[in-house]
């Protein structure tokens, strides 16, 4: 990588650095998040070696199957996130998914319609969710609000005498190679895939430059709007999905089967050292941050430790992700400008002023 | 007979009742570089936002001939106020506009591609840089490179040197020379009349949203400019400037303060009474020197001195409390709460004098914020008008008035005071300033209009490069004398 | 020698500015609070033509006394959006009030007049961490309090080991069921009313309280005026942390247990609350009055769903949908005052 600390310096010539085919901004997250995947394997290797239980080929695939979901709803989070929004739906859409499921026997297609369909019951309403983002609903708010409407809705469907969760799908869909789920694979896979598009594709650099900077954005004539639609509508997806990866470990469709991931989601973002107001971080630090919350959540249960340390475990890990923050926000040189006036209409000088809106006016 | 690369036909715009832009006629030849010359309020933003499609005119007609290359923009503007995305490289950035291609960036072609736009500028930016960590200069060129990407047949630039240094400026000027040559049509707007006698083949002057003059720049003067710009003597649009007073005391001095890299040893004297004005191109460091004073940046060497005693203002709250008064040159982002009130507005500062009990009492807030109204002629419709609603200059009157009304007053610094602030209103403000001085306040009046400092002030500061250059007495001053001490001329007399 | 301070009163020509108009007052009321206060004359309303004894002061009294713990908490939210934050420690502070005063409560010789005052300042001490942390840190108010949020579920977690011990005393119950001298306002009820209008009469008629909304509109131009920015957001958490303590303590009055996870919930529902009432989370907008509209609608609202035995997950829907329902005019109103 060239020199990062003279701006000035004339490089090598620009293709001849390594990993040429990926971009700098990505490969430097990377970097800067290399101490974060330390972490796991330190936390492992002792695991491993302290609890001979951990070590069982069952333990694993416990551990992998609770990961599965975590890391596939964290990567909705994070596209999310990295936009500069939040999405507080991601557990009822991942409860809704789970319920959509198990309507196999009630619906056309039988239960691998229910798989699309389930997917499908995401997309939508990661999409509605998009479109109150685009009439100016604050995120936080508006994804609150369709978590509502969403468990509401699960929790009718799961009324449905019919419905049961299609027993031979899951068990076909919650296979393991070895010790290793299907499941977990896939989230990898997945992860991998959502990391590379975010970074290398126009549609992804425009999530990340317009989650750095909306009004940049807007000012440029970016697609806000295809844009918004389709990050929402991701997470949406991918929350059903994570929804029928927890099934695929449990066994029972339920609409409240997503009610820790909401949390999970958003503490794993945070700390993969994805900046909560947007634009930096790379997905690829999902994988180890997801870890080491399923492993001592494993090590919590295999020794028989109070719950309760879970909760405190995941107190540290928020400031501990408070604390990445920081050193994040120094590397980027966090403005104050930050927290923006609440309002900015550079158009409105236009409309009322009595003399000429210099569009010099208020900006420098 | 060659197409003209940019004809503006009769054009006009107006906004509500005001007339930005009245009947503007040119046009430019392809390869021709054209200075846009205009104070500010002038209307050249107007008339540039109308070039760049961003707003239709009125009436009249503009017409851009298409780009000669077969792709790219018709016109390119570099703004003044910078579109790039501070997390990304400077390649990403000009990446992200280029339209077409594939959906997945081809990362070494673009890199590639990056690099010799830039080679092309002269410019040596690492293009794997994050844009974060360049300075503002770099950032600039980064800016014009993104619109000489694929060359334009218009490219405006509006203010392009204002944050470049004497050698980046220079590159600035070589791709211009390059860009004209190939054909490109160039727009140059910049308060530096030596770059616009040195690059520029015609000239466009505006003022009060006409056109004043269009022609060739030979035979032109600086003299001839600047009088066409204003078009009355300079003094009767300015307060009288009273016989200057040898027994001033001083209010506030800095004694050899340095910030960072951007203040070098700055000692000045500020004398109660007057109107000391610090001049220079934008970038200078005034800024800085302007917010040590308002106890909004603490120097990294040297000492404030209030009446000389030292004082460490480690905020504005401090600052204030000593009689220090700000306002700041950004006033939709740092000088006005937009949402609130007129009365909110201007009784911030002075508030807990006004109200010492610490309850507000509407019928003195009324009253005051009705004198302040009607002491500077604020046109608004009632005292709880959101102050969003107002126009500019009114908005500015605001602002003055809200220290206006603090009697703790012994210092007022103003950065950019009149910014997009109409003829009439800057009027006002004006000789609002001047009777503050004559009540004893000292006013510190940073600006980049030089007009407005050779006009209002008593004795002038001019900075190049975080340093003081040199004093004038504003009597009998020239615009190039101050103009020869603010790019780096040394002294003289 | 300092400058002339008078400027001159209102002359002829600003007359009009300080002459009183009531026409003019009406139209500076932001169109949220009508819609609000329209929105829960409508349940009322419903209810009382739905119901047999529908519009008895009683009842309707009774309805506005079991929403208090919400209605407090969504003071202490309120003032915090206004400072541009946003606090998610409520919940959890919450919590641990009640574990506190049943607690503190079973120790011998303990009453509500020593009691109280210390969970008060427990309260007040979490909020002066998350005031202390968001002044002084970059750290964005939705982590830092989210943060502080698990850090005390755990830590209240793991002292109780899940069983919260003590119990609730009988005076502090009266404050929920009771009565005041006959009229139909409870203890609680007057509490929550008390404090609407003090925390109200402070933030609009007061210097301290007007510049607290001024930081939040623009906090950059405040501090160069000489407001200080820092000690107004250490101020609101603090001010947060006191208000969500009496919230708990007023929510074991009625519920007549402690309990780990029974406030967990009121964080986000008094952002709700905060919302509707026309506090904006972009700083700087918001009102007592405005909140006290948003606790009613959401209490009126649920008793009148409760009235039509509509089951538990289409209330979550509906009360989903009048949400997003009242966002999206909020925001078509505060987008129309923009142009």
């Amino acid at each position: 990588m060239s020199n990062l600390t003279a701006p000035n310096y004339t490089g090598q010539p620009a293709d001849r650095r390594a990993l040429g085919f990926l971009s700098t901004t990505a490969l430097r997250s990377i970097g800067n998040a290399r101490f974060l995947w330390a972490v796991p394997v330190v936390v492992i290797v002792i695991a491993a070696v302290v609890l001979p239980a951990f070590r069982s080929p069952i333990s694993v695939n416990s551990l992998l199957a609770t990961l599965a979901p975590i890391v596939i709803i964290a990567i909705g989070q994070a596209i999310v996130v990295m936009y500069g929004g939040i999405d507080l739906s991601v557990g009822a859409v991942a409860g809704l998914g789970t319920v959509v499921l198990a309507l196999g026997p009630v619906i056309p297609g039988g239960a691998a319609g229910a798989l699309v369909f389930s997917v499908i019951a995401g997309l939508v309403v990661g999409i509605l969710n998009g479109l109150g983002v685009l009439a100016g609903i604050n995120p936080l708010l508006m994804t609150f609000a369709m978590a509502g409407v969403v468990q509401g809705t699960a929790l009718l469907l799961q009324g449905i005498p019919e419905s049961a969760a299609p027993m031979d799908l899951i068990d076909v869909v919650g296979t393991s190679i070895g010790p290793v789920p299907l499941l977990a694979i896939l989230a990898v896979v997945l992860l991998v895939a959502a990391w590379f598009w975010l970074s290398q594709s126009r549609t992804g650099r425009v999530v990340q430059a317009a989650g750095f900077d909306a009004r940049i954005a807007g000012r440029l004539g970016f697609p806000i709007r295809r844009t918004t639609i389709m990050v929402y509508g991701l997470s949406g997806a991918l929350s059903a999905l994570g929804g029928l990866a927890i099934v695929a470990r449990t066994y029972t469709a339920d609409a409240l089967v997503g009610a820790s991931s909401v949390i999970d989601s958003i503490a794993t973002v945070l700390v993969a050292g994805i900046v909560i107001t947007g634009g930096v971080g790379s997905l690829l630090s999902i994988l180890p941050a997801a870890v080491i919350i399923a492993v001592v959540g494993q090590i919590i249960t295999l020794t028989g430790t109070d719950a309760y340390y879970q909760t405190i475990f995941k107190g540290v890990l928020l400031v501990a992700a408070m604390g990445i923050y920081q050193l994040a926000g120094r590397r980027m040189r966090m403005p104050w400008r930050l927290s923006r006036p609440a309002i900015d209409r550079p158009a409105l000088a236009e409309s009322t002023s009595t003399e000429t809106p210099a569009a010099k006016d208020g900006d420098r | 007979m060659s197409e003209q690369a940019v004809t503006c036909s009769h054009v006009s715009k107006s906004f509500g009742a005001t007339r930005a832009v009245s009947d503007i006629d040119f046009f430019i030849s392809p390869g021709e570089v054209l200075a846009l010359v205009g104070e500010n309020g002038a209307g050249k933003s107007t008339l540039m936002n109308m070039l760049s499609g961003g707003l239709a005119p009125d009436t009249g007609s503009i017409t851009v001939a298409p780009p000669s290359g077969g792709h790219g923009r018709a016109v390119a503007m570099v703004h003044q106020e910078l579109s790039l995305f501070d997390n990304l490289t400077v390649a990403e950035n000009l990446e992200l506009d280029r339209t077409g291609g594939r959906s997945f960036v081809s990362e070494r072609q673009s890199r590639e591609a990056v690099r010799r736009t830039l080679d092309g500028l002269g410019v040596s930016i690492d293009v794997d840089a994050t844009v974060g960590d360049l300075t503002v200069g770099q950032r600039q060129l980064v800016e014009v490179a993104k619109a000489i990407a694929v060359p334009p047949t218009l490219l405006i630039l509006d203010e392009p040197t204002s944050s470049l240094e004497a050698p980046q400026a220079e590159l600035l000027f070589a791709a211009v020379r390059r860009l004209s040559a190939a054909g490109t049509a160039v727009i140059f707007v910049s308060h530096r009349m030596e770059e616009l006698f040195e690059l520029c083949d015609r000239v466009l002057v505006m003022r009060d949203g006409k056109q004043i003059e269009f022609g060739d720049m030979a035979g032109r003067t600086r003299h001839s400019l600047v009088e066409s710009m204003v078009g009355r003597e300079t003094t009767t649009f300015y307060p009288n400037r009273p016989a200057a007073n040898l027994d001033a005391t001083i209010e506030i001095s800095l004694d050899n303060v340095s910030v960072g890299t951007a203040l070098t040893d700055v000692t000045l004297d500020f004398p109660a009474g007057e109107i000391t004005a610090i001049a220079g191109l934008d970038g200078h460091g005034q800024s800085e020197l302007a917010e040590v004073l308002a106890g909004a940046l603490k120097p990294t060497v040297g000492t404030v001195r209030l009446r000389g005693d030292a004082v460490k203002l480690g905020s504005p709250r401090v600052a204030v409390r000593r009689g220090i008064g700000y306002i700041a040159p950004n006033r939709r982002l740092d000088g006005l709460l937009l949402d609130k009130s007129v009365s909110l507005n201007t009784t911030l500062a002075a508030a807990p004098r006004l109200f010492p009990t610490g309850v507000v009492s509407s019928g003195k807030e009324r009253d005051t914020v009705a004198g302040v109204v009607s002491r500077l002629a604020v046109k608004t419709s009632s005292l709880f008008q959101p102050i969003i609603e107002l126009s500019g200059g009114n908005q500015q009157k605001v602002l003055i008035g809200r220290w206006l009304i603090y009697d703790k007053l012994q210092v007022l610094v103003l950065n950019d005071p009149t910014r997009g602030v109409d003829v009439g209103s800057r009027a006002q403000i004006y000789a609002v300033i001047r009777e503050l001085a004559e009540r004893g306040v000292a006013v510190v009046l940073v600006s980049t209009d030089l007009q407005e400092i050779l006009g209002l002030a008593d004795q002038i500061y001019v900075m190049y490069s975080g340093r003081i250059t040199g004093r004038l007495d504003a009597e009998g001053a020239s615009e190039s004398a101050v103009m020869h001490l603010a790019t780096g001329g040394e002294h003289l007399v | 020698m300092s400058t002339d301070t008078s400027t001159p009163t209102a002359t002829s020509s600003t007359a009009h500015l300080t002459a009183f108009s009531l026409s003019a007052t009406i139209r500076r009321v932001p169109v949220q609070l009508w819609v609000a206060y329209g929105l829960t004359l409508v349940c009322l309303l419903v209810l009382g033509f739905s119901t047999d004894n529908g519009f008895s002061p009683d009842r309707l009294l009774r309805i506005l006394s079991n929403a208090v713990p919400l209605g407090v908490v969504a003071i202490a939210q309120t003032i915090v959006i206004i400072n541009r934050g946003l606090d998610l420690s409520v919940g959890p502070i919450m919590n641990t009030a009640g574990i506190l005063t049943a607690l503190l409560s079973a120790t011998p010789g303990a009453t509500l007049a020593t009691t109280v005052p210390i969970v008060l300042l427990v309260g007040a001490a979490i909020g002066l961490v998350n005031g202390l942390m968001l002044a002084f840190t970059k750290i964005p108010p939705l982590l830092g309090t989210l943060a502080t949020a698990t850090v005390i579920q755990g830590i209240y977690s793991l002292i109780t080991r899940g069983q919260p011990k003590g119990s609730v005393p009988a005076e502090l119950r009266e404050l929920a069921d009771g009565r005041i001298a006959g009229s139909p306002f409870s203890g609680s009820l007057l509490i929550w009313i008390v404090l609407l209008v003090v925390v109200g009469l402070v933030l609009s008629r007061s210097v301290a309280g007007r510049r607290f909304q001024a930081v939040g509109a623009n906090p950059r131009a405040s501090w160069l005026s000489g407001v200080p920015v820092r000690s107004h957001t250490i101020t609101a958490y603090v001010a947060s942390g006191m208000l969500a303590a009496i919230a708990g303590i007023l929510l074991i009055a009625y519920s007549g247990a402690p309990s780990l996870t029974a406030a967990d919930s009121y964080a986000l529902n008094s952002v709700v609350a905060a919302v509707i009432g026309g506090a904006a989370l972009a700083g700087g907008t918001g009102s007592m009055v405005g909140t006290f509209a948003g606790v009613a609608v959401l209490a009126f609202l649920t008793t009148v769903l409760n009235s039509f035995n509509i089951s538990s997950p289409v209330q979550l829907i509906i009360n989903g949908a009048v949400l997003i329902a009242m966002l999206f005019v909020n925001s078509r109103i505060a987008g129309k005052r923009n142009r």
